[in-house]
């Protein structure tokens, strides 16, 4: 184990304590820690937006690439000044059209991507659970899979007409039969996600701790 | 009657003319001194007890004889000969013989009117009905003199100025008439005589000859065509009140205003008494115009600009003009003083700076409302009611607390919570360290899904031609988690001499491949040495765009790697230009959003690439239903280390996940009994409350 592991456990495991003393309450400790960590995290991004983006894709192109590398790095170039006038109010509203143009193919490509990827080939799930043939190639027993795919259907259904919302008057009860479903599906789901976030969330304790002991044992036995 | 002889031609005359009928010279010299003296020139009235004014009495003197020259050719007019006499006397006395005559003096002035003298002798012997008296003549000029004429004699008629003495009013020589008093004389004399000759004469006659000048230049003897200022001297007061027509009174009241508005106007006596030109000066250059050869009219100008007075330095000669009324009511008043008030009620606004400052009724440059002045209060008082002024008086206080900071209380060190944190803490940590530190064993293995075996399946299909694109789509807080399970992952591809490209859509991504590739190295010792297996692709910037772009042209969307170099000269990577050339696709992500953007916009490109997700616990929930789908978009889905350990069991090799399987498990299990414990423990709070309610509402009830 070379020192620059060595002074990586050390500080792993003084950070950790001190993240770890949020259990007697906010504590100056705690917060340089998480400081710290927004602090450099902050860092690293700047420092790898400049050395990745900016100057290999955009300042190294402009200054030394080939007329057509340069042409083709000119309209980024633009664009970025206008979206850097933004910081300043005076000239805010040059900025507006690149936001524009941002904002624009950004919600095109991201509607496009939903209709084609999610919207459409769910869609097309739910309704092939009933497919006879899909079923029959699958090898499960088709009432079986006709319940399951039953089971998909009405909890779907139920669930989009719980956000069935109603202005002018209460909802009405057969709507409110319908949905009923749907709000137990939605809690079997926010249990499932619950369970997951407390899955992660101890799995990431138990690495710390993993890492406080290793420390410990390389402290104690470091011939181990 | 009797006969006269002209003085100029000779011939004999009867006694009553005037004028010599030959020759139309004056006869005045042919009557008789004595007599003339002794008669007034207008005579009195019968029956008048008031004696005639000076000046009246000295116009009908008498005029004093004069020798009469020998004529020679056309007859000249007395004046003209009188002044080439005494040019020439002038100039015998200091010895210079003077040239002839001028030519124009010697020439016969035709179209000149004859001279006319006029004598009481003459008046009282010629009962001439149609010459008047100077005096009727003032008297009858009512209908006949100019306005401007009586504008200048009414001054004079309604103050008399006192009577100068005799000498000042005729000075001996070269009385010249002014142009304003030549109407006054014709008025007085025959309509053939000329205008500008009588005054004159009369007022010679009526001078002193003696003293400063010499006798040879008495009166008679000089006839010039103009006026001096000494002929304009207003007359004496006449012997009656001379009454003004009404026309007159009208027409002279805008004198008497103009010398009221104009008090610093010196009179004429005060000019002479503060050294202006004096009779004596007068008088004294009168010799000096005639000796040199001047026109009478230059004589005029040059006496005037003697009399004038003396030079004055050129700040003083810059008087002060004055300035029309009109002009005068623009001019900037003073700020100080000198202008009188403006009338009660009205404010006239005074500018006080600027080019305007000082005029009045200038519009002010700033209107009222924005002068910083204070609003003046006006005392209404708003109809609310109590209600209206405490919510008025509750919202005051609003927002006059949003100005003030509040104070963050300081919390103890040990609150309320406390033990209840640490025993929580206690109850999850102290198992886990127990666990890991006596390497206890945990839970089982979980059987691995059909979804961890289509993983497995896909990893153990890679070889050493594979290329592998694993996305580290993740942030560091989740690192502990996912890198476990990616180094399961990626110790099994290097294992199977795939080549794995790594890349990021977020900006820390590249920092968390090359960890995560360390971690493997030490770990596994993989890859080997010499073994190029790993390229770090770095950041994409762009979010679901640079993965649209990604899809299509890999190797310009990811032109060189974190290193800065060329990464698509690998043999093994120059001809891949798109994903669906990939062997497999692998999305780490710890985001449902993330995971989602991946599916949508990579999975519909990949065609025959097969993807999976390295997800976290929590996404799993989330990122099935594209797993389950028929057809699937993820063809493979390994969540979470329960997921890692199903995985390494399904490869039948200890991994990574394999280390802190029994103390996930056994803090997994605790969680739960204490997520049951904590359930029951806030059913039980839930019961006993309501029970406390429906207690205290029966005995609310039965209390009655």
């Amino acid at each position: 184990m070379n020192l620059s592991e060595v002074l990586g456990m050390f500080l792993g495991f003084v950070l950790s304590l001190m993240v770890l003393s949020y259990l007697l309450g906010d504590n100056p400790l705690f917060r340089f820690a998480a400081h710290l960590l927004v602090g450099v995290a902050a860092g690293s991004i700047g420092c790898i937006a400049l050395l990745q983006v900016i100057w290999p894709r955009l300042l190294k192109p402009l200054l030394f690439g080939l007329p057509e590398e340069r042409l083709l790095a000119l309209p980024p170039f633009l664009l970025s000044l206008l979206l850097l006038s933004r910081a300043a109010p005076r000239w805010h509203g040059f900025g507006g059209p690149v936001l524009a143009f941002l904002s624009g193919v950004g919600a095109a490509t991201v509607v496009g991507g939903a209709l084609s990827g999610t919207l459409f080939p769910q869609s097309m799930a739910t309704i092939n659970l009933f497919d006879s043939q899909a079923i029959q190639s699958s090898g499960k027993p088709l009432g079986l899979a006709l319940l399951d795919g039953a089971i998909f259907l009405v909890g779907t259904v139920s669930a989009l007409m719980y956000f069935h919302y109603h202005t002018r008057a209460a909802r009405p009860a057969w709507l409110q039969v319908l949905s009923w479903p749907g709000q137990l599906v939605m809690a079997i789901a926010l249990g499932a996600i619950f369970a997951g976030v407390l899955m992660a969330s101890l799995s990431a304790l138990v690495e710390r701790l993993g890492a406080l002991l290793d420390f410990l044992n390389w402290v104690v036995f470091p011939g181990q | 009657m009797g006969e006269i002889l002209c003085s100029q031609c000779g011939k004999a005359n009867p006694s009553d003319a005037v004028l010599c009928r030959y020759c139309s010279a004056p006869l005045i010299e042919a009557a008789t001194p004595s007599a003339a003296a002794s008669e007034p020139l207008i005579p009195q009235e019968k029956g008048s007890e008031e004696p005639l004014p000076d000046w009246l009495r000295e116009l009908s003197a008498p005029l004093p004889s004069q020798p009469s020259p020998p004529s020679e050719g056309p007859p000249l007019p007395d004046w003209l000969k009188e002044l080439g006499a005494v040019a020439e006397q002038a100039e015998e006395e200091r010895g210079v013989e003077l040239p002839s005559e001028p030519a124009w003096l010697d020439l016969p002035e035709k179209g000149a009117p004859p001279t006319v003298y006029k004598s009481a002798s003459v008046e009282e012997e010629s009962p001439l009905e149609e010459e008047t008296t100077l005096a009727e003549a003032l008297t009858n000029a009512d209908t006949s003199l100019p306005h401007w004429m009586s504008a200048t004699e009414t001054p004079g008629e309604q103050e008399p100025p006192p009577s100068p003495p005799e000498e000042q009013l005729a000075p001996p020589e070269a009385p010249l008439p002014s142009p304003a008093e030549a109407p006054l004389t014709a008025l007085g004399t025959e309509e053939e005589t000329p205008l500008w000759t009588s005054p004159a004469e009369e007022t010679a006659a009526a001078a002193p000859a003696e003293g400063i000048i010499p006798s040879r230049l008495s009166p008679p003897q000089f006839e010039t065509p103009f006026p001096t200022e000494e002929a304009i001297a207003p007359p004496s007061p006449p012997a009656q009140p001379f009454t003004t027509p009404p026309f007159l009174e009208e027409d002279l009241s805008w004198l008497s205003e103009l010398e009221a508005a104009l008090p610093g106007v010196p009179a004429e006596e005060e000019i002479e008494a503060e050294g202006g030109t004096s009779t004596e000066e007068s008088q004294l250059r009168g010799p000096f115009l005639l000796d040199s050869d001047l026109s009478s009219w230059l004589a005029i100008s040059l006496t005037e600009e003697e009399t004038a007075p003396p030079a004055e330095t050129p700040e003083e000669a810059l008087q002060p003009a004055e300035l029309p009324s009109w002009v005068q009511a623009m001019r900037p008043s003073p700020l100080e003083g000198g202008e009188p008030a403006a009338p009660p009620g009205e404010e006239e606004h005074v500018e006080g700076v600027g080019p305007l400052a000082g005029i009045r009724g200038v519009l002010p440059a700033e209107p009222d409302v924005a002068q910083a002045t204070k609003p003046r209060f006006l005392g209404q008082r708003l109809q609310v009611s109590q209600a209206q002024e405490a919510q008025a008086a509750h919202l005051r206080e609003l927002i006059a607390a949003e100005t003030q900071p509040i104070a963050i209380p300081a919390q103890p060190l040990l609150g309320t919570g406390w033990l209840l944190r640490l025993g929580i803490a206690f109850l999850l940590v102290l198992p886990i360290l127990l666990t890991q530190a006596l390497q206890a064993p945990g839970f089982p293995y979980p059987m691995p899904t059909a979804e961890i075996l289509a993983v497995q399946r896909l990893v153990e299909a890679q070889t050493n031609t594979s290329v592998v694109l694993l996305a580290v789509d993740y942030q560091p807080a989740y690192a502990p988690e996912l890198d476990t399970l990616a180094s399961t992952v990626l110790t099994h591809l290097w294992q199977r001499q795939a080549l794995v490209l790594t890349l990021s859509t977020l900006p820390n991504g590249p920092l968390q491949a090359e960890r995560l590739a360390s971690l493997v190295r030490a770990k596994a010792g993989l890859p080997r040495e010499g073994e190029n297996l790993f390229v770090n692709l770095g950041y994409l910037p762009g979010g679901p765009l640079a993965l649209a772009s990604l899809a299509q042209q890999i190797q310009t969307a990811l032109p060189q790697e974190v290193r800065g170099e060329n990464p698509w000269e690998n043999p093994r990577l120059r001809p891949l230009e798109r994903l669906d050339q990939l062997s497999l696709v692998i999305v780490a992500v710890e985001d449902p959003q993330r995971a989602r953007i991946w599916v949508e916009q990579i999975s519909p490109t990949l065609r025959s690439t097969p993807m999976i997700m390295l997800t976290s616990a929590q996404v799993e929930v989330l990122v099935r239903p594209y797993l389950e789908a028929q057809p699937s978009q993820v063809q493979g889905l390994l969540s979470g280390w329960s997921g890692g350990a199903a995985y390494e069991r399904a490869r039948a090799r200890s991994g990574p996940v394999s280390g802190h399987w029994a103390a996930f498990s056994t803090a997994v299990f605790n969680g739960g009994l204490l997520l049951i414990l904590g359930s029951l423990v806030a059913i039980a709070q839930t019961g006993w409350a309501r029970l406390k309610e429906r207690r205290a509402a029966h005995r609310a009830g039965g209390a009655p």
